[in-house]
């Protein structure tokens, strides 16, 4: 049986701040395409790939990559059915604000783990860098292995302190575990 | 689960949803009934459940010269906020890090990102 639009934006009458999370992390997953299609999707309820794309004006194969992405994530549901005319199966979608909640906690705490494992590689070892080359940055090891000297431009590498950005990690797990 | 169990369990999800949704400012109980499709007498109970239960507080405010009560969450919704600009948040590549040849500490956007909080005097 079909179900009726779940309550968006419009069933409730005001933004709530579910809404506005769900949007800002659609806005972050995929841009303002990501938002044109979630948006139409939310007015419209449920709809196809095919009617999406019309109603917003983006590519099917556009359209399609965005709700791919946002399905994976939880952030949209789909339901197949057979189309009466042609008798293939066509995907209808739905969002799913509600789900946002749940994906952030999910990110938090994948993030935290991340952020450990860097920290302790940062902690326990000294960095170089070259005076030239934005994105050469290598521990002691590796700088050794390369006899102090930049890869890029053979320039000589340097030791740096990476106190700052070991502290505002330690500032971010501190945060995360927190909760 | 019966069917008036379904209801009641129903009833709390919606109750706690709009005091989620108030935030820190809270919601006046009265104002709760006018933003749901329930009558005062189920609401209350849910929400005498929902204390019970520890999920929110229930703190007590004159209101237009009646006794009411302002109710709080204690659950926050999560905040994408403070972790969007970790490399690691939105990475597509998240659920094969550590577990391939993408890890935490070769990540080249996470070097990136820790040469961005390097800051001035750094030593280079």
């Amino acid at each position: 049986m079909e179900q009726p639009p779940q309550g968006g934006v419009e069933a409730r009458g005001r933004e709530s701040p579910l809404d506005r999370e769900f949007m800002k992390v659609i806005r972050y997953l995929g841009g303002e395409e990501a938002v044109r299609v979630v948006e139409a999707l939310r007015r419209m309820g449920e709809a196809t790939d095919e009617v999406l794309a019309n109603e917003v004006g983006i590519r099917i194969n556009d359209v399609r990559k965005i709700l791919l992405k946002l399905y994976e994530r939880g952030l949209l549901s789909a339901i197949r059915v057979q189309d009466e005319s042609t008798g293939w199966y066509i995907f209808r979608w739905r969002a799913q604000p509600d789900q946002v909640d749940t994906f952030i906690r999910s990110r938090r705490r994948k993030v935290l783990e991340k952020l450990k494992r860097r920290l302790s590689y940062e902690e326990s070892r000294s960095f170089f860098r070259c005076d030239n080359c934005e994105e050469v940055y290598m521990p002691f090891d590796e700088a050794m292995e390369r006899a102090f000297i930049c890869p890029r431009c053979g320039a000589p590498l340097k030791g740096i302190d990476n106190s700052r950005a070991v502290e505002r990690i330690r500032e971010l797990i501190k945060k995360l575990e927190a909760e | 689960m019966s069917s008036r169990q379904k209801k009641r369990s129903s009833v709390e999800q919606d109750v706690l949803r709009l005091i989620m949704d108030a935030g820190d400012e809270g919601i006046l109980q009265s104002e709760l009934w006018k933003n749901m499709g329930v009558d005062s007498r189920e609401g209350s109970r849910a929400i005498l459940r929902l204390e019970r239960r520890g999920l929110i507080i229930r703190k007590k405010e004159l209101h237009s010269g009646r006794w009411t009560y302002r109710l709080f969450s204690r659950r926050k919704y999560a905040t994408i906020d403070d972790i969007k600009d970790i490399p690691c948040t939105f990475c597509d590549l998240e659920s094969r890090c550590g577990e391939s040849e993408i890890s935490p500490e070769n990540c080249k956007m996470m070097t990136a990102w820790i040469i961005s909080m390097l800051g001035e005097g750094a030593g280079r």
